[in-house]
């Protein structure tokens, strides 16, 4: 898996430049007799560290919308020394492949050798486009890749993942009581994003009195619905200034290192406002505000030049609290969260801020383990290129506002059995240069004190759980290999 | 011209032909016929047996599975009661009748019995005082529990911290095998029960705490596919129960709420109708059709010892017995007879088609599993090639999660890994999805084998003949 996201950068950036490079991109061709949306690819220098880079998913999804069955074209930066076309997981059944080829610069590549792993019938049918097929015969086993082997004389080797950066680790929870037991779980991590609790301030002291180095992030709280309200009424907006900044944490801001502006913004911000039949009372009441600064009829469902409005609202609260903070107490970082126009987002909420415009010292990115999986033109036909929301946004990030990987915090999840991967996860942040990674775990538990939380024995709390046993020596290891 | 002369001619050979060959296959079939002698009886002990003609579906098989499912009160004699442990499958040479060997062979009462009748627990309208009855732990008084015997409404738990109950009283005791529970939620996915015990007791002082409860089923964690507009079936053995409960441990939020908590005896009563499977392994190569004979005997008759359980056992159900989990239904299933599928009954499979590839359509059963086992689940079905979403629980708990992969257009055997399941009576549930294309899902039959894989390329078929009694 390491270097996927290396390899998937050279797949995008060869696909965006098309016709006009091209040199040294090995385009693999799949032919298979019916749909599926299971059949990987997977890179290797040596054949036996491999690096899954692409699947059919895309392909899948298009015939069962009634696109024709056709072959499966996969676009790689480099041709790799070995190619591995199977499928593994949780797929029953066989899968025929009628034939498979690469083409480098447009020209054939010869395969000098030929191998399976797992149980594969007939394999040296795919070698010739005859509609007799080799067949992949797997039995769901996780473990287990069943597939076809092509070793070439490569022209260039997959880059291999850039050297991981120490890692930090933390967890976002909410501190349910000032118990010792919880105190000493949340100060095992080297960060914590806190969310609102009980006994905050009194968990955050026992934490900092356990271990002194642990980074203390607050995710601050917004009002819902209350960003015009802010930026028109200048008590109101004293008032929210004061709840949110001062009497939350101003008694123990010297414990504070970062605090975010709320979270997953606009969707709590903006929650009965986007997806409001009918207009909410908190924006009714400033309808005359956009008509005497946009002069146009206020009107609802919003037009999108009210939706604008709206959202510099919402900006100029988020900048105005960025202010405010740094004025006040000049050495905690303020991050933002909120979802940036045309950065790159995932989370269905409407884009409403200005990410070139919005202050912030960093930033919280959640997408780890998203990706997009789209079908691009190419002169050989339809190929798929696949996508990582993360990597995305990053880079806009990086390139439009200067933001340093070192001051993103990226999330994994680590209560979805069924979805990603938690580990695979950790991966993909750490080689986008990623070096704070916390974890959602269910129900924003402790791992290490999850019987406080009222832990239960659904997938999501048993696959949190699983993270956990496996999570805690890993980075126990990395810990002591460190030296921290 | 010269070429419509040929083909002219062409036809007339053809026609030549073809009547050459029918007069060759009447005469050969002829002489099969003359040839044919009665199989000896050779249990001499067991009054009587069925013939079975076993063949394949145009492929040959080794060592593979069949069964046949039969009724066999009507084959007894008058007063008679079939002796479950008797049977014996004896294999005969076809043509000369000749005793070739016997197969260890397993018999099973039918247990998978959908409740067509009422259900028990339905309260008859003339008489709303009499049982059955319902009570529950709380209850919101717009959604009294009275709605589980009253076919109207639902019942919401009015208490805001688990665990909720809800009962129901027959008013006596009766004999029940099936309990099928009908979770809701409120369209946002609110108040859907996800952590249940169904439970059955004899005595309960108060109809819903106290007395000799022992848990049925249930199921728990589930994700909304598997409970959002399904009913979630228990079977068990057919047993006396007066009161049923079940008992929410969690909902997927706030109070929860059941649609139904229906009661259904067996469709019939198995001492007066002893129908069941009979299943063994046809050992070898099968190419041809092959005779076998099923002997059974009557309780009290001086039959050979006990029947055990054979060391590789195969129990076998034909989609088309499977029970419909989906309520309201939204699907249809197709009602056709198809000469490939097995089963002899019409229609002989489960055939489902939607326009969009957006459901998991539901396939529910109930197996007896005769000993605590590693099996394989396998299934035959057909549909558009390629993938298509699966989903399979036992007992209300998921134990497989992904895709299974079709080729072609024709019958595919599809296997499970191997898993080992507890001796006893289980209901599996298959959720599959359409796949890409504009072909039906068409499912013919589930088997599970104490086996490591089920080595069959497309099974083989059971066709029985008429039940012959010892001269």
């Amino acid at each position: 898996m390491r270097g996927w996201a290396a390899v998937t950068f050279w797949l995008l950036v060869s696909l965006c430049s098309w016709g006009a490079a091209g040199e040294g991109e090995a385009m693999i061709r799949v032919r298979t007799l019916y749909p599926t949306g299971n059949l990987k690819l997977w890179v290797s220098d040596d054949g036996v560290a491999w690096r899954f880079v692409d699947d059919s998913t895309a392909f899948f999804r298009a015939a069962v919308t009634g696109g024709a069955h056709d072959d499966y074209r996969f676009l790689l930066p480099a041709l790799p020394a070995f190619l591995r076309v199977g499928i593994t997981g949780a797929v029953l059944g066989r899968v025929s492949i009628d034939s498979i080829d690469v083409t480098v610069g447009g020209q054939p590549e010869p395969v000098l050798a030929w191998s399976t792993s797992g149980t594969v019938l007939f394999p040296e049918r795919c070698r010739e486009q005859d509609d007799r097929p080799a067949i992949l015969v797997h039995r769901g086993e996780e473990e287990t890749v069943t597939g076809l082997v092509l070793r070439f004389a490569p022209g260039g080797r997959v880059q291999g993942p850039p050297a991981a950066l120490p890692a930090k680790y933390g967890v976002y929870t909410g501190p349910r009581d000032d118990s010792d037991a919880l105190a000493a779980a949340i100060a095992w991590w080297d960060f914590t994003v806190f969310q609102e609790g009980r006994a905050l301030e009194a968990c955050v002291r026992k934490v900092k009195a356990i271990n002194p180095a642990h980074r203390v992030i607050l995710r601050l709280v917004l009002p819902q619905r209350s960003f015009l309200l802010y930026a028109y009424d200048a008590e109101s907006r004293d008032a929210i200034r004061r709840q949110v900044v001062d009497s939350y944490f101003g008694a123990f801001a010297e414990l504070v290192d970062t605090v975010t502006l709320s979270e997953e913004e606009p969707g709590i911000m903006f929650r009965g406002i986007y997806n409001a039949t009918l207009v909410p009372r908190e924006v009714h009441f400033w309808k005359h505000k956009y008509e005497e600064e946009r002069g146009e009829m206020f009107t609802w469902p919003p037009t999108a030049e009210l939706n604008l409005w709206l959202g510099e609202k919402f900006e100029w609260m988020l900048n105005d609290l960025y202010d405010y903070v740094h004025e006040r107490y000049p050495g905690i970082k303020v991050y933002q969260w909120v979802e940036l126009r045309g950065f790159g987002n995932h989370s269905g909420h409407a884009e409403y801020v200005n990410g070139d415009t919005l202050k912030m010292d960093g930033y919280v990115l959640e997408w780890s383990g998203f990706n997009h999986q789209k079908l691009v033109d190419t002169p050989g036909g339809k190929a798929a290129a696949r996508i990582s929301y993360l990597k995305n946004y990053l880079t806009n990030l990086k390139e439009r506002r200067g933001i340093d990987a070192s001051e993103v915090l990226g999330q994994a999840w680590a209560f979805e059995p069924e979805s990603r991967d938690t580990f695979e996860q950790i991966e993909e942040i750490r080689e986008l240069g990623i070096s704070s990674i916390y974890f959602f775990f269910p129900s924003a538990a402790m791992p290490g004190a999850f019987e406080l939380y009222g832990r239960n024995d659904s997938p999501s709390w048993q696959y949190g759980e699983a993270v956990w046993r496996k999570l805690k020596p890993m980075i126990e290891a990395e810990r002591a290999e460190s030296g921290n | 011209m010269q070429r419509s002369s040929w083909r002219l001619n062409g036809e007339l050979v053809r026609g030549r032909l073809v009547l050459l060959l029918c007069v060759v296959l009447v005469h050969a079939g002829r002489s099969d016929d003359a040839a044919v002698a009665a199989p000896e009886w050779t249990h001499g002990e067991l009054a009587y047996r069925v013939p079975v003609t076993v063949s394949t579906f145009g492929v040959g098989e080794n060592d593979a599975p069949v069964h046949v499912r039969l009724n066999f009160t009507p084959m007894l004699g008058e007063g008679e009661k079939l002796d479950p442990g008797s049977f014996r499958v004896v294999e005969y040479d076809a043509r000369t009748g000749a005793r070739l060997g016997e197969a260890p062979c397993l018999f099973q009462p039918v247990d998978d019995v959908w409740p067509g009748p009422q259900p028990l627990n339905w309260q008859a309208p003339d008489d709303p005082a009499a049982a059955p009855n319902a009570v529950a732990s709380s209850e919101n008084p717009e959604h009294p529990v009275r709605a589980l015997i009253e076919r109207d409404g639902f019942w919401e738990a009015g208490s805001a911290t688990p665990p909720w109950s809800a009962a129901i009283d027959l008013g006596e005791i009766r004999m029940v095998n099936a309990i099928m529970a009908r979770p809701l939620n409120d369209g946002r996915g609110q108040h859907a029960p996800n952590d249940v015990d169904i439970e059955v007791a004899t005595e309960s002082g108060d109809g819903l705490t106290e007395g000799n409860w022992e848990r049925v089923g249930g199921w728990k964690g589930l994700s909304a596919p598997y409970i959002f507009g399904m009913l979630r079936p228990v079977f068990f053995s057919p047993r006396p129960v007066r009161y049923v409960r079940a008992v929410i441990h969690s909902s997927t939020g706030q109070q929860p709420r059941l649609g139904g908590l229906d009661v259904y005896r067996p469709l019939w009563n198995p001492d007066e109708r002893a129908e069941g499977r009979v299943s063994w392994i046809v050992p070898g190569r099968t190419e041809q059709p092959r005779l076998f004979c099923i002997y059974f005997g009557s309780v009290g008759e001086a039959g050979p010892s006990p029947t055990a359980v054979p060391e590789r056992v195969a129990i076998i159900q034909e989609a088309e017995e499977a029970v419909n989990t989906r309520q309201p239904s939204g699907v249809s299933f197709g009602g056709k007879f198809d000469a490939s599928a097995s089963g002899p009954t019409t229609p002989n499979m489960l055939s489902v088609f939607w326009k969009q590839d957006v459901f998991r359509f539901p396939a529910g059963f109930a197996v007896t599993i005769p000993r605590t086992d590693a099996y394989t689940i396998a299934f035959r079905i057909r549909g558009n090639p390629g993938d298509h979403g699966l989903g399979v629980l036992l007992d209300g708990s998921e134990i497989y999660q992904g895709v299974f992969c079709l080729e072609g257009q024709d019958w595919n055997v599809v296997s499970l890994p191997l898993l080992t399941l507890e001796e006893g009576v289980h209901h599996l549930d298959f959720y599959m999805r359409l796949g890409a294309g504009g072909l039906p899902m068409d499912f013919d039959v589930v088997t599970l084998v104490n086996a490591a894989e089920l080595a069959i390329n497309q099974g083989l078929r059971a066709k029985p003949g008429a039940p012959e009694v010892r001269p």
